[in-house]
């Protein structure tokens, strides 16, 4: 573990995203769609896949993340840093963005509740975007396909700025 | 001599009303009916068959045919279909030529009213057919048509009998069954001997013969009868008791023998054909091995492929994962703050490396900036306030270093544009794999259909049939034996009691007038005999080279002045070299027509090919009427289908040549070579053109009849011949083409 992910680590914060969504997203999550079903169906390994992919989207879309802790905005934990190996990229990740977001002279910058607040804020905000992809009804291709489009689109976009 | 003159069908199928008046020059003896596939033309030919031969002329099962139009309702009131024929005749038999000018014009008319009937099943006929009458006029000296008095059915069997159907109203297709029988079968090999002999005993008239010796030997044996009688002695009575006795049993044997062997020689066919069937069958379990193995290779190949498809996707969804991806989409936020950090660092405010070294030099008791501090002295205060200070923001410098390090990381990921191409490239694999898979699929169906229709069942089933015929022809051999042994002293016995009995005639006055008529029967009866068979194997042999000629000018180009060179060097020939007709085996009486290839094989039917097959019986019929100088039309369907180029023109030529009235019904396919079309300006007295109206383009229905004249679903005649259109038959393409010209 590096510096991040032991700062992020070092007490069990709660990693939420919408819980109206759960359903939907669970949907897209192979860890909880059993064996059988493949990338194809459920493009995302865990949920926290899916929650990093939330926030980057948010990022790239550059939507502000959703205020307050996730009850104001109903968000649902569904596992805490403790519970799960936090990959270091990730946590560099979300330091920066915090940082990035939050200002250099914010007291909260170092403070892993305050950054995973925000991420969580941030999963909260990107959340329907990716979802409204995934649901996109074209059949033909298929929703690993749709994410990596998707992913690519935004990358493009952001390239083009 | 038979020569139709007018046929006139009504309400016959397709056909409202069409009149067709053959050609009866004998300079121009061809009659063509051009017809696109589904116009009529086998319609015209079965009205013609009915009209012949009533409800016995339609195919299948004859209740169920419907020969009234098709826009007639069962709702709708009763029709009356009728087909009248026109034809003359000069009084000829078929054994006995009349050899005069002279000819007497007949009209047979035949008429049946079909009504509606209610049918429980969908597959049950809703109509039946009542009223049938058929009528037969004659032509007298002021033209007019009076009732004739002969028997109809007995006149149409003496001009065109019911057995020679097939030879002269000739669907081609189910003609060439009769040169062998075809593949599927439809014909035993016994119906087409029969048929076959019956051709040949009705038309050479070699039956007459027949008849005749078997009729003096019937009279030989009365007056043998006759004699005993008038001796009036009754042992001899005795004797020719048994002797008749014996004759008896001798006829009945050899009848028994002569059906026995027929039928074994159907068993050895079928016997042949199931263990051909086996060898076929047998050869597909070596196949079906070869089978398995390939789908165990291809079930292999597919488990290997599953895994590498299941890789593949996994590192194709782990790009979801990747920092370049996610740094990517962070772009911004990690370039803002690496602008904010970087300055920072480079200062070197973060981290605040330098804080360990003012401790150490504090606790030595030097400044920083070289001064011995002591003790107490206020500048070591100072400085010790400051430490402090800065001790204090020690820990968010080093959090805010390590923010700098990560950014800077982040930043890198955020440029790299290897994802894409690492997404392109996984999706490539992935896309190689898929194609694997599809092409594996569909080979693996392709096996499964394969060992589908393989059917093990199927070959212990011809096993147990060709077991099953293997006995009956064996029962049949012990019977033969049987009957042949019983058979074999009859004659010397028959012969030993016929000495007796003659003997005694010989001494007795009152027999001698009848043993006079009897030698004289006798002798007669040998002498017949002789003729019969001379003339029988003479006759034969002269159709079969008849045949065999007709078959070489039209399937091998050979004219008359060529054939004996062709003879000479038929070994050349890829296929059929010789064709002709045979006697079947042991039975004299019966024929067959063969077909040899060039190393004198016999050809088996289903070897020769459609195109030879239909040749082949064309030149059965065509020798067969000139070696018996037959004039009767030949109507013939289909007749050059799958023949091409040398084969339809020779076929055409021939039979316009070689028959008296040739009716051929042809597609615009057949009429498409111009040395065909030239064959018909120079044979043909009457074309005529049949379209169907339901394939006007007008119609809606997408047919390339370019007017839609009748708005009902009937086939209309116009006296087009080749290369020529008019309003009712023209179709798409014919005007303007060059060599299509509009009849006026």
């Amino acid at each position: 573990m590096n510096y991040f992910a032991t700062l992020l680590s070092s007490a069990a914060h709660s990693l939420c995203l919408p819980g109206e969504s759960a359903g939907e997203i669970e949907r897209y999550v192979r860890q909880h769609q059993g064996g059988s079903v493949t990338p194809e169906r459920a493009p995302f390994r865990r949920k926290l896949d899916f929650w990093a992919f939330a926030i980057v989207t948010a990022t790239a879309k550059g939507l502000p993340p959703l205020d307050g802790p996730p009850s104001k905005w109903g968000g649902r934990k569904f596992v805490d840093t403790r519970e799960v190996q936090m990959p270091n990229d990730l946590c560099e990740m979300l330091a920066v963005v915090a940082f990035a977001t939050l200002g250099v002279d914010h007291e909260g910058i170092d403070d892993p509740k305050r950054i995973v607040e925000l991420a969580n804020g941030l999963a909260g905000a990107g959340t329907p975007d990716v979802l409204k992809r995934l649901n996109d009804p074209d059949l033909r291709i298929t929703a690993l396909a749709k994410t990596l489009e998707f992913a690519a689109e935004m990358r493009k976009a952001l390239g083009s700025k | 001599m038979l020569r139709l003159r007018r046929i006139e069908i009504e309400n016959f199928a397709s056909f409202d009303e069409i009149v067709i008046e053959p050609s009866t020059d004998p300079e121009l003896p061809l009659t063509v009916l051009r017809a696109e596939n589904g116009s009529g033309k086998t319609t015209f030919l079965r009205a013609l068959r009915w009209g012949m031969y009533g409800e016995q002329g339609l195919p299948g099962e004859q209740s169920r045919f419907s020969l009234h139009p098709a826009h007639w309702q069962p709702d709708d009131s009763g029709i009356r279909t009728q087909v009248r024929i026109e034809f003359e005749t000069d009084g000829s038999t078929r054994h006995e030529t009349q050899g005069t000018d002279d000819t007497t014009a007949y009209q047979l008319m035949r008429s049946v009213t079909t009504i509606g009937k209610p049918a429980a099943r969908s597959d049950e006929p809703d109509f039946r057919r009542i009223n049938e009458q058929t009528r037969l006029m004659v032509r007298v000296g002021d033209g007019a048509w009076e009732p004739h008095d002969a028997n109809v059915d007995a006149v149409v069997e003496e001009l065109l009998p019911w057995g020679l159907r097939d030879f002269f109203v000739m669907d081609a297709d189910e003609a060439a069954d009769f040169v062998g029988g075809s593949e599927n079968k439809a014909m035993s090999r016994k119906e087409v001997v029969d048929k076959t002999t019956a051709a040949v005993h009705n038309l050479l008239g070699i039956d007459v013969f027949m008849e005749a010796y078997k009729r003096v030997e019937k009279l030989a044996r009365e007056f043998e009868k006759q004699a005993t009688r008038a001796i009036g002695d009754s042992d001899l009575n005795a004797v020719q008791a048994e002797l008749d006795q014996l004759r008896e049993e001798q006829a009945e044997l050899a009848e028994k023998i002569s059906g026995q062997q027929e039928q074994k020689n159907d068993l050895d066919d079928r016997l042949r054909k199931r263990k051909d069937d086996l060898e076929t069958e047998l050869k597909s379990v070596g196949a079906a091995e070869e089978l398995r193995t390939r789908l165990r290779d291809n079930r292999r190949r597919t488990e290997r492929a599953l895994n590498q498809r299941k890789n593949a996707l996994a590192v194709l969804a782990g790009e979801i994962e990747s920092i370049d991806l996610m740094a990517a989409l962070a772009r911004d936020e990690i370039t803002s703050a690496f602008a904010v950090l970087k300055p920072l660092y480079e200062r070197g405010h973060i981290p605040l490396k330098h804080l360990n070294y003012v401790r150490d030099l504090l606790e030595s008791g030097t400044c920083v900036c070289g001064q011995i501090l002591s003790g107490e002295g206020s500048h070591r205060a100072r400085v010790e306030a400051l430490l402090k200070e800065s001790t204090e923001q020690e820990k968010r410098a080093d959090y805010l270093g390590n923010l700098h390090d990560a950014a800077k990381s982040l930043a890198a990921h955020a440029e790299a544009t290897s994802w894409d191409d690492r997404c392109a490239q996984h999706a490539g694999d992935f896309a190689d794999v898929e194609k694997e898979l599809s092409d594996l699929k569909l080979e693996k169906r392709g096996i499964d259909l394969k060992l589908e229709s393989l059917d093990e069942e199927k070959i212990q089933v011809i096993r147990d049939e060709i077991g099953a015929l293997e006995e009956q022809i064996l029962n049949l051999d012990r019977n033969l034996v049987t009957h042949q042994a019983t058979l074999e002293p009859l004659p010397g016995k028959i012969d030993s009691l016929q000495k007796q009995i003659h003997s005694r005639q010989r001494n007795e006055r009152a027999a001698a007038d009848k043993r006079a008529a009897e030698t004289m029967a006798e002798l007669v009866f040998k002498v017949l005999k002789n003729a019969y068979a001379t003339i029988r194997d003479e006759q034969v042999l002269e159709l079969s080279q008849r045949m065999n000629r007709l078959f070489s000018q039209m399937a091998a180009n050979v004219s008359d002045d060529d054939f004996e060179e062709f003879q000479r060097n038929k070994a050349t020939l890829k296929m059929i070299a010789e064709v002709g007709l045979r006697h079947t085996g042991q039975d004299k009486e019966k024929y067959e027509i063969y077909a040899f290839n060039r190393r004198g094989r016999t050809m088996p039917p289903t070897e020769i090919n459609g195109a030879s097959r239909r040749v082949l019986a064309l030149s059965f019929v065509l020798a067969l009427c000139i070696e018996s100088r037959t004039q009767a039309p030949l109507i013939a369907d289909s007749l050059l289908n799958f023949m091409s180029g040398a084969v339809r023109r020779n076929t055409l030529k021939a039979t316009a040549q070689n028959s008296s009235q040739p009716i051929l019904l042809l597609t615009g396919a057949d009429l498409e070579a111009r040395s065909e079309v030239e064959t018909v300006a120079q044979y043909a007295g009457a074309t005529y053109t049949l379209t169907g109206q339901w394939d006007a383009i007008d119609a809606g229905h997408g047919g390339d009849v370019v007017h839609w004249t009748e708005q009902r679903p009937v086939s209309l005649v116009c006296g087009c011949g080749p290369r020529q259109y008019c309003k009712v038959c023209e179709r798409v393409g014919q005007a303007g083409s060059p060599g299509w010209n509009k009849r006026g």
